[in-house]
């Protein structure tokens, strides 16, 4: 009863929005490419390395100006995340949509590169190949709302938390609104589900398919800054521990719709938290509990596809 | 050859000029030679003729989507290059694809402006606008569909509107529908039919491409024949009859016998009963067919592609599932088999879509030859494969079927496309088979190789074997068969016990619906 | 063989060539960026492995498993399936490798035992992500991947909870005597006996493959698996099979890895050996003969950056880097393409003059 009970507690909630953030904005960079009819599998890459520019650069731009403040370091940060996140999704795109690699494999190879490419970067500016810890950097701050902070039972769970939550959720709005009330949003669709039509009315499905990864990579390199500039204030070896691909099942099970990635990422959240919570209970092993998101994922997936199988005998019985 | 007919109806004057095209794709194979086309404004013209005369190049040629190498195109009167579709649009010939390019998660208004986004404060998609527009269309050409349903919700007949309304809304003073009435019912034709002669009284011009006849006398105004590549003939359809088209499309410059015995056919191998299919969207395809094949017989099936050969032949082999009717082999039903059964009951399969089944173009000749009795004891010792065998049988068919390659571990991708037919051919004949399904096995592929199939095809009978010849090609289906039924909307429109009676003519008109025979003659096919 | 098919045959040769000498160059900037005794630690790399013996044993060490996981990538992708099972099945395979030998403390027979439970376990956890595509059509790269991850975390927690080793640290278990491992070949050199079963394996990868009607279904299901469906073959159950077989061979070579070259079983020394399968398949073209050149290739790597570690502290992801970029560029099909297009063309026109004459 009593764990039923800490459920409710604002702490408890802010554990579920912290595992929620970076799932949330891979999944709507995993979501953008999809719709385009591509499956990203670099998602880590990108997070990883936009987890680690981000802090080398926000924390080295203090070291060499010591006098520009805090504020202007933490943005600098964020500007070589995005780039960095933007760097990989461009090698993803020229390799497999111009040298037409399987981007499977191409994934695949981008994930493996930027975890031992990280710990390599590492070494090479902090001799170190675990953290980053001995560099200091700068966070994104938590967020008080005015107002809403003060509403009993719901401010605290509201209010409070680290500004990329609600950057998460600003994207997901933008997104949506991108991809369902802007021309190229339409185009992007029409590319992922019939590159011919979208051809034959003269738009270059090439260069759409390219601009859908470079805007995933955008989108994805904040989900990794979060790792190590929102939730933590240094960046460690495999941070990213796999979210990139609970997101794309996140994304899978939503139908690539961001509303619905956005209850999808809750929902892994809420996993997350919930193991989370059991394992200071002393409950269930720490071990066992860090393997429910990936376990959820796979039930996850079966969902998915039993649903997407049931809708195709649909249409065909309709007959 | 060129016969003009009588008179030519006045309807304004000449707005597209097709000039002496002649196109020759780079394995020689002249699809166009010295093609006239001439269209006036507000003219439904027809464009007509069998498989492979030349109609779909000349349209791509007029699209953009292919270069000719000689003649010229005359818009208003004034020639131009027409360098991509895009340009064509551009220059005001609009084309309604057989197969719709229409995104089906989106709603009609979408796809009209898909490429023409209307905008609202510069970054935003105005789709009220974007519905305007389209109610503004439909409503001008009197083509009604709404706007906000999504295209994978509305029927067949009104994603063919939005295709058509697509291509005036973007300007088309042209409009090309290639054979649009395959994919409707009898009364969405009526409707289509309605709506373009409307669409062309506002000025517009049509290319109807069809081979449906009656279709042609209802809504055009004048036709070309194209036969073989040339300009057969112009006429005014209301002056002349269907039986007098069909003569013009239906004929072959040369007739190539074949040295064939007659054919002494005995008992029954294949028998078709009662075979109805459906596509994906309901319509059927297959309308109650029966016919029987026997041993020691070719039985040739004539008809312009699409009347459901393709399906016949899938549904006997396995391919697609047999849901209304019977089939049985030699007595016994295939209903329910697996590919694999079916083909251990002898029976073999060329299929008209070479390098999507008939071959794994990236592997070898020898892995290509063996992909349907790998698996006998024959060919495996215990666990291990028995290469020595396969290669030693390998190159005996390599050698009977005249396969030119370098050896048999050599890519089939790198063969000649008449050597990759012979190994489809080589395997397909090779394994005894007591029924085969032969579906266009000479298309596309050059003379010699023609020739040596063909010759292959009547030893098979001679050997015994019940082969049922699908073919589009009417010197194949004519000299071949022994018998022939021809398909024509989904049904068998005649039987023709005697092929080598059968003459050009007649078998045209059968065709193309301009006859059809009594059920109880057909039924005698299916004795 | 014609003109133009000896002129693609070069260019695929030329194209892995090329992306070899390409990941190599990357390798020496970023050691060049390590160091500043660069070309003493690029000679270590590319000498370093064959000084002496104990090195060379190292580097055989590494062959070992790379054959392993380079078999079972070739038999599992060559269906068209792009499962990544063989890192899970893998360190699964030495995990129980491990724990069955500290179970059964009878020599020679616990050790058979051992392989062959991690074989047969490696090829049901194969089975998850297989059964998954076949019956519900869900993504194998994602659910093996996910069933990777349950895997690590599962078997951290059964080794802290159940087969610690209460004297040590957490994360290991405790040692198995010598008559519980598998022998080395020469003492205190890590070539053992696990090399007869690497070998094994591969001449059975490549006849399975190769030279029996279940591998050429395999390879046939991967070219075209509409031809494949044509010709009779049950799809279907080719998907499962090569998956199944592939997820055995892998769980054979964790457990022979663990018995071989280790004595105690921790996470994190089992690590990679499935990924760097991918690349092994890749360089061998999906070739188990081929496999043990390109093992031997990947294995020199990983040695060579050892090297450079003990002797410039380099760090060991060097190999990493250069093995995905080797994947990305031997992925790439366009890679040269204008060369080898020209190539074609120059000698198309070649031929047609020789014909003209």
């Amino acid at each position: 009863m009593e764990f039923l009970a800490s459920l409710l507690a604002p702490d408890f909630f802010a554990a579920v929005f912290r595992a929620f953030v970076p799932v949330c904005f891979a999944a709507l960079g995993g979501l953008i490419t999809r719709r385009a009819g591509i499956l990203n599998m670099a998602l880590e890459a990108m997070m990883l390395w936009s987890a680690l520019l981000g802090v080398i650069f926000s924390g080295y731009s203090k070291v060499w100006f010591p006098d520009l403040p805090d504020v202007a370091c933490l943005l600098i940060g964020m500007v070589a995340g995005i780039l960095a996140g933007l760097l990989v999704s461009s090698i993803l795109a020229f390799f497999s949509l111009k040298l037409r690699a399987n981007n499977i494999l191409v994934g695949i190879a981008l994930n493996n590169m930027a975890d031992g490419g990280s710990c390599y970067l590492m070494f090479l500016l902090l001799e170190t190949q675990s953290n980053t810890e001995t560099l200091t950097s700068f966070q994104f701050p938590a967020v008080n709302i005015p107002l809403i902070q003060d509403i009993p039972v719901i401010g605290p769970i509201l209010s409070g938390h680290n500004l990329m939550f609600y950057l998460a959720v600003l994207a997901v709005i933008l997104v949506y609104i991108f991809i369902f009330k802007t021309p190229t949003g339409l185009r992007i669709r029409a590319v992922g589900e019939n590159p011919d039509a979208a051809e034959s009315v003269g738009i270059k499905v090439l260069n759409i398919k390219t601009m859908a990864v470079l805007l995933s990579g955008f989108v994805t390199a904040f989900g990794g800054m979060y790792f190590s500039m929102g939730y933590m204030n240094f960046f460690s070896r495999n941070m990213t521990a796999g979210r990139g691909f609970i997101a794309l099942a996140a994304m899978n099970l939503s139908n690539a719709n961001p509303i619905g990635t956005f209850f999808a990422s809750m929902l892994f959240g809420f996993c997350d938290g919930i193991g989370t919570r059991l394992s200071t209970l002393g409950a269930f092993s720490t071990d066992l509990i860090k393997a429910i998101p990936y376990a959820v994922t796979m039930l996850a997936l079966i969902l998915y596809a039993i649903i997407r199988a049931r809708k195709i005998n649909k249409i065909k019985s309709a007959r | 050859m060129a016969e003009e007919m009588k008179g030519s109806v006045q309807m304004g004057d000449d707005i597209l000029v097709l000039e002496n095209i002649t196109k020759v794709y780079p394995n020689g194979f002249v699809a166009n030679k010295d093609v006239n086309l001439r269209v006036k404004k507000g003219e439904i013209h027809a464009l007509v003729g069998e498989n492979g005369a030349g109609k779909t190049t000349l349209m791509k040629v007029l699209f953009g989507i292919e270069n000719a190498e000689e003649g010229r195109i005359l818009l208003r009167g004034e020639e131009v290059q027409i360098k991509n579709p895009i340009d064509a649009i551009h220059k005001g010939i609009g084309m309604v694809h057989q197969h719709f390019m229409l995104v089906p998660s989106l709603t009609v208004a979408e796809n009209m402006v898909l490429g023409i986004e209307p905008k609202k404060g510069g970054l935003f998609f105005d789709f009220e606008e974007a519905v305007r527009i389209t109610e503004e269309v439909s409503k001008k050409y009197n083509l009604i569909v709404d706007p906000r349903a999504k295209v994978e919700d509305i029927p067949v007949g009104n994603k063919q509107k939005v295709e058509i309304l697509k291509a005036l809304l973007r300007g088309a003073e042209v409009l090309i529908l290639d054979e649009p009435t395959a994919v409707l019912t009898p009364q969405e034709i009526k409707q289509l039919f309605v709506e373009l002669k409307n669409i062309a009284k506002m000025g517009h011009s049509i290319i109807f491409i069809s081979h449906h006849l009656d279709e042609v006398k209802e809504l055009c105004d004048n036709l070309t024949v194209l036969r073989l590549g040339k300009t057969v003939g112009t006429a005014v359809v209301a002056d002349v009859t269907e039986q007098q088209i069909s003569k013009m499309m239906v004929g072959r410059d040369v007739v190539l016998k074949v040295e064939k015995t007659p054919a002494k056919p005995k008992d029954v191998v294949l028998r078709v009963k009662n075979l109805t299919i459906k596509n994906e969207f309901g319509k059927t395809i297959v309308d109650n067919v029966s016919f029987s094949v026997r041993e020691g017989e070719i039985l040739g099936m004539a008809g312009v592609e699409g009347n459901g050969q393709v399906e016949i032949s899938e549904t006997i082999t396995g391919l697609a599932p047999l849901n209304n009717g019977e089939i049985t082999v030699n007595g016994e039903t295939i209903k329910g088999k697996s590919i694999k059964k079916i083909r251990e009951m002898q029976v073999s399969h060329i299929s008209q879509d070479r390098m999507t089944y008939g071959v794994a173009a990236d592997a070898a000749v020898w892995e290509n030859i063996v992909s349907d009795r790998f698996y006998k004891k024959e060919y495996n010792n215990g666990v291990l494969m028995n290469m020595k065998k396969i290669h030693e049988d390998v190159a005996r068919y390599i050698k009977e079927y005249l396969v030119k390659c370098d050896d048999d571990g050599q890519a089939v991708r790198m063969l000649s496309g008449g050597n990759i037919q012979k190994v489809v051919v080589a395997r397909e004949f090779s394994n005894s088979p007591k029924l085969m399904i032969a579906n266009q096995p000479t298309r596309g592929i050059d003379v010699g190789a023609t020739e040596f199939i063909r010759k292959k095809l009547v030893e098979l009978r001679d050997q015994g074997v019940a082969v049922l010849l699908i073919s589009a090609d009417l010197n194949e289906v004519l000299e071949l068969s022994d018998s022939l039924i021809v398909m024509n909307g989904g049904k068998i429109a005649a039987y023709l016990p005697d092929a080598s009676t059968v003459t050009d003519e007649l078998l045209g008109e059968y065709m193309l619906g301009v006859k059809t025979m009594s059920e109880e003659e057909i039924g005698r096919v299916a004795l | 063989m014609s003109s133009s098919a000896k002129i693609d045959r070069r260019f695929d040769i030329l194209r892995t060539a090329v992306s070899i000498v390409i990941a190599l160059i990357i390798a020496f900037i970023l050691i060049l960026l390590a160091t500043d005794k660069p070309f003493d630690a690029i000679g270590g790399f590319i000498v370093g492995p064959f000084q002496n013996l104990r090195r060379f044993g190292d580097l055989v060490g590494y062959w070992i498993p790379l054959v392993f996981t380079g078999v079972s990538v070739c038999i599992m992708h060559s269906s068209g399936q792009a499962s990544m099972i063989m890192e899970g099945a893998f360190m699964t395979g030495a995990f129980l490798g491990q724990i069955v030998c500290l179970q059964i403390m009878i020599p020679v027979l616990g050790q058979i035992a051992a392989v062959l439970t991690a074989g047969i376990v490696g090829g049901i956890l194969a089975f998850i992500p297989a059964i998954m595509k076949y019956r519900w059509n869900a993504n194998e790269v994602v659910s093996s991947i996910m069933l990777n991850n349950v895997l690590t975390n599962v078997i951290l927690f059964l080794v802290n909870n159940f087969f610690k080793d209460s004297k040590q640290g957490s994360n290991q278990t405790p040692r198995l005597p010598e008559e519980m491992l598998i022998p080395k070949v020469i003492d205190n050199i890590n070539i053992h006996y696990g090399l007869f079963i690497a070998i094994a394996v591969l001449v059975f990868g490549y006849f399975f493959l190769f030279k029996s009607k279940w591998g050429y279904a395999i390879r046939m299901c991967g070219r075209n698996m509409d031809f494949a469906r044509y010709s009779g073959m049950a799809v279907g159950a080719v998907i499962l099979y090569s998956q199944i077989i592939g997820g055995i061979v892998a769980g054979i070579g964790g457990a022979t890895f663990q018995l071989g070259m280790l004595d105690r079983y921790t996470n994190t020394s089992v690590i990679n050996y499935g990924w760097d399968g991918i690349v092994v398949a890749m360089l061998a073209n999906y070739n188990p003969l081929s496999v043990l050149l390109s093992a031997f290739f990947i294995a020199y790597i990983k040695k060579g950056s050892d090297v450079m570690q003990s002797i410039a502290s380099i760090p060991t992801q060097v190999s990493m880097i250069v093995q995905a970029i080797l994947i990305i560029l031997i992925a790439s099909k366009l890679f040269l393409e204008g060369w080898r297009h020209r190539a074609i063309v120059k000698n198309a026109e070649r031929e047609l003059a020789k014909e003209g004459n």
